[in-house]
């Protein structure tokens, strides 16, 4: 799925400025007013369309690859290995550590880039440490990494999706599938997976529009909250297993845009299943498939060593010389 | 944080004694252990608090300086946030030992004070799209007993009370240019509003319940607590960030209850520390307290 | 800042009205912190420094071998100790610096026979800084170690010391008078034994003052020790009051 954007080419039309170098005040509001407001309460409460494919990569052996709309997000878990730091030894549990990276095309801003990869590992780490069976590999260390490909939004959520399946692949024990999704409220409007204008509206702006609302102070005008959560559930027994909200909400609000992404998660912990079976049945093929050449093989070797007995070696190295073709006589 | 080793009998016993509502040290889920505060003891700080919660030390200090604000927020000044982890804590956090757990507490109170409604940046603005003030708010965490969220944005909230920014008249030279001319006099100085800056609140769950100021030990036998950041605007309480931490994880209606308890708490201690701060402010002249610091 | 003002003007005073063998003001508590073994707290003028003593414990690693102590010390200073902002606590040259000085000269003090194979944790905290940094911090590690029980040869003092333009030698250097040019020397000493664990100088005064200098900073030395004991015994009468063993006299 590619978004094709029209780029203007800047060595044939003469020097020009670039479009996007400084963006103003003003700038966020015509974005803000050409976008689609979905409302105070959506009604669809369904997550963008995804495609999630287990198994993408043969260097190592748990790999997982999601499009959510037009995030691309690569994940890779590798067996765990021994703790390198000793000092981050815990007494009964094993360490998970994520690694975030952004690709170089990932994304415009380049400035922030290095700030939100630590950010983001670190809330990934504290989103997946509830979910991975963590007994099951003391002293040692999970490696986590995430390549971001392309940034449209909902990026915590998409790296939490992904690396859930990305665990399964490899086969690490985990309590239950983890799924995850973000809902934000900006100037009375709810956003369900809000994609990367409206994230930067969100964090650019940082809401310096709703401080114009709250110079009166009378309690009841009514306050422009804005905020983003993201939540990571598994869904089983409706556990929550990590929640991060920024922002300034009511709790109301809270509760109410927590209950939204927690509907979207169940909704994509039916598409992970699907994508995990439909992988589960691959394999098994692929195994049959395999078992069945390698049975072929046998098959061959049994014939040859039959007919060497049958022969002796000097009649069996006779029938099978050919005569060398470049050879002049 | 420093590591405390436990038997699972004592992890029996402190689970058990949340359950009837009665900690290890009498308290009920609902209290906080005695805390000290006190402002103005750094004298090359705009501004600085101590807080002493039980075991727990933090010594905030606040500098400022002239910097030129975000383009895309004009009016808006700037706040940075560093968390140093001493080791006199614990002998694990030399050199760049703690550095895991002050990158965690600078996140949590970044996105806390990250809207303007939390904190009014535009009293940190001086010319509008030219100069703003920059306040770099420095944390020491001197010793850990547990609970270090809160106290540290309690410690960090009473030394923003205290932060004695100095008045700026301008000049206008030529060429647009506009020179600042900051004041001397130590006495003319503009302050902070505080009344809308955030405290995190930790909310613990230990067995089916969920408590408030976590000990050391009550923190390594609970799998998951959740960190809100209580914000109080015209008497009602509002959240500026809230994320889990522990490595567990918790039924919806759990973390409604944990909400709950962390709302009505951020409001109660919000209201207090107010209260705390004002009281210290109208003690001039003969009643002043001197200020003891660490001599106590 | 140019040293163009005199650190002793005609009256005979200091920039911050001292005489010219007078100290700062100090005031110390022991036993701050309860996590530590030991820890104190001082002040000395407006220099406040904290220490945290962890030890004797197992030396970590490869330095087990040796048959007397492991001193390790770190010393950080906060980001608003000063008057400019530093971005970094420790790891830079100065910290290192005086890390090494505070090693060297608390091996001088420390009975190391006694704790073989073992290590003592030292840090030192400088919460306000205001001239003799190091010394200060020395001075806090030893009533650290005291508080925490460490076994010492005898109290460890430093003092500095200075020389003014018309050769009067000044005791304790506040910050004004040290980026003002003048000569700084720390005298680290053992005042009873009158030994000399570590001695250092910055800028240059003629060798013929050196004796008077060295002389002025044991003398400081001297009373510093008095009033770092004072403090200790007063110490002991507070906690030792309870258990009836306050008369030591």
């Amino acid at each position: 799925m590619l978004r094709v954007t029209q780029t203007k080419n800047t060595l044939l039309d003469g020097a020009t400025i670039a479009e996007d170098l400084y963006t103003t005040p003003k700038d966020c509001e015509e974005c803000f007013d050409s976008l689609e407001l979905p409302g105070k309460n959506p009604t669809k409460l369904c997550p963008r369309s995804t495609f999630v494919r287990a198994g993408v990569l043969t260097t190592v052996r748990g790999s997982a690859y999601m499009e959510y709309g037009n995030t691309k997000v690569l994940a890779i878990v590798a067996p765990p290995h021994e703790l390198m730091r000793a000092s981050a030894r815990r007494m009964n549990m094993g360490v998970i550590n994520c690694f975030v990276n952004f690709a170089a095309f990932a994304t415009g801003e380049l400035e922030s880039v290095p700030e939100r990869e630590k950010h983001l590992g670190s809330m990934l780490t504290k989103a997946l440490e509830p979910v991975v069976c963590r007994t099951e590999f003391l002293n040692f260390q999970l490696d986590i990494r995430v390549l971001i490909l392309d940034d449209d939004g909902c990026l915590l959520s998409t790296a939490i999706n992904c690396c859930g399946v990305a665990l399964v692949e490899c086969g690490i024990s985990t309590y239950d599938l983890i799924t995850a999704s973000s809902a934000c409220i900006y100037r009375d409007n709810v956003f369900l997976n809000p994609s990367a204008k409206e994230e930067e509206l969100l964090r650019k702006h940082r809401g310096g529009h709703a401080l114009a609302g709250s110079d009166n102070s009378s309690p009841t005008a009514a306050l422009q909250e804005h905020g983003l959560i993201t939540t990571a559930s598994m869904d089983t027994f409706e556990q929550v297993a990590q929640c991060q909200q920024g922002g300034y909400l009511s709790p109301a609000t809270y509760v109410k845009l927590l209950d939204y992404t927690l509907t979207i998660n169940k909704s994509l912990r039916q598409i992970i299943r699907r994508v995990l079976t439909a992988r589960v049945k691959e394999q098994h093929e692929l195994d049959v498939r395999e078992k069945a050449e390698s049975a072929l093989e046998d098959q061959r070797l049994a014939e040859i060593i039959e007919r060497l007995k049958q022969q002796g070696l000097d009649d069996f190295i006779q029938t099978n010389i050919k005569e060398d073709p470049f050879v002049k006589r | 944080m420093a590591y405390v080793a436990l038997s699972e009998a004592e992890k029996t016993f402190i689970l058990h004694g949340v359950e009837e509502d009665f900690r290890c040290d009498g308290r009920s889920r609902r209290d906080y252990r005695p805390m000290e505060l006190e402002t103005a003891l750094v004298s090359n700080a705009s501004g600085s608090a101590r807080l002493r919660l039980a075991n727990t030390d933090i010594l905030v200090g606040i500098k400022t300086e002239i910097d030129v604000p975000d383009p895309l927020t004009p009016e808006f000044g700037k706040l940075e946030f560093f968390v140093d982890c001493s080791a006199n804590a614990t002998p694990e956090f030399e050199g760049r030992g703690g550095s895991d757990l002050a990158q965690e507490l600078v996140l949590a109170l970044e996105n806390a004070y990250e809207s303007p409604l939390a904190f009014d940046y535009r009293t940190l603005c001086l010319i509008p799209g030219q100069q703003c003030w920059k306040l770099y708010i420095d944390i020491l965490i001197l010793e850990c007993g547990g609970n270090l969220h809160d106290a540290v944005s309690l410690a960090a909230k009473a030394a923003l009370h205290n932060t004695k920014l100095p008045r700026v008249t301008a000049s206008l030279l030529d060429a647009g240019v506009t020179d600042l001319i900051i004041s001397d006099n130590p006495y003319d100085c503009t302050r902070l509003t505080i009344d809308t800056v955030p405290l995190l609140v930790t909310v613990c769950k230990i067995g089916d319940y969920c408590l408030v100021d976590p000990s050391a030990e009550e923190e390594v036998c609970s799998p998951v607590s959740i960190v809100v950041s209580v914000s109080m605007r015209n008497g009602e309480a509002f959240l500026s960030g809230s994320h889990m931490t522990g490595g567990g994880a918790m039924h919806r209606d759990t973390m409604r209850n944990c909400l709950d308890l962390g709302l009505s708490i951020g409001e109660q201690l919000n209201t207090l520390l107010a209260k705390m701060l004002k009281q210290e402010e109208e003690r001039v002249g003969p009643k002043r307290p001197k200020t003891v610091g660490f001599l106590k | 800042m140019a040293g163009n003002f005199e650190l002793l003007s005609e009256q005979g005073l200091r920039l911050d009205g001292r005489r010219p063998h007078e100290l700062r003001h100090i005031k110390c508590k022991l036993g701050v912190f309860e996590q530590p073994d030991g820890s104190a707290y001082m002040e000395q003028g407006n220099t406040k420094v904290l220490a945290a003593v962890y030890g004797p414990h197992q030396a970590k690693g490869m330095k087990a071998e040796t048959n007397d102590v492991i001193i390790n010390c770190q010393y950080s200073q906060a980001t608003f100790a000063t008057a400019e902002r530093k971005n970094r606590p420790r790891g830079d040259r100065k910290s290192l610096e005086f890390k090494m000085y505070l090693e060297q000269a608390l091996s001088a003090a420390i009975k190391s026979e006694l704790y073989p194979r073992s290590q003592i944790d030292i840090y030192v905290e400088v919460l306000q800084a205001d001239g003799a940094n190091y010394a200060v911090a020395l001075n806090v590690a030893t009533l650290a170690l005291i508080d925490a029980g460490i076994c010492l040869n005898e109290f460890i003092v430093a003092c500095t010391a200075s020389l003014s333009k018309n050769s009067i030698p000044l005791t304790d250097i506040s910050h004004t008078e040290e980026v003002s040019g003048g000569p700084m020397l720390t005298v680290a000493a053992l005042p009873t034994a009158e030994k000399i664990a570590f001695l250092e100088m910055s800028e240059r005064f003629h060798i013929d003052h050196l004796e008077t200098v060295i002389e002025t900073a044991m003398a400081g030395c001297r009373e510093i020790r008095d009033i770092l004991e004072a403090a200790v015994r007063e110490h002991l009468l507070h906690i030792g009051s309870a258990a009836d063993w306050a008369r030591v006299g």
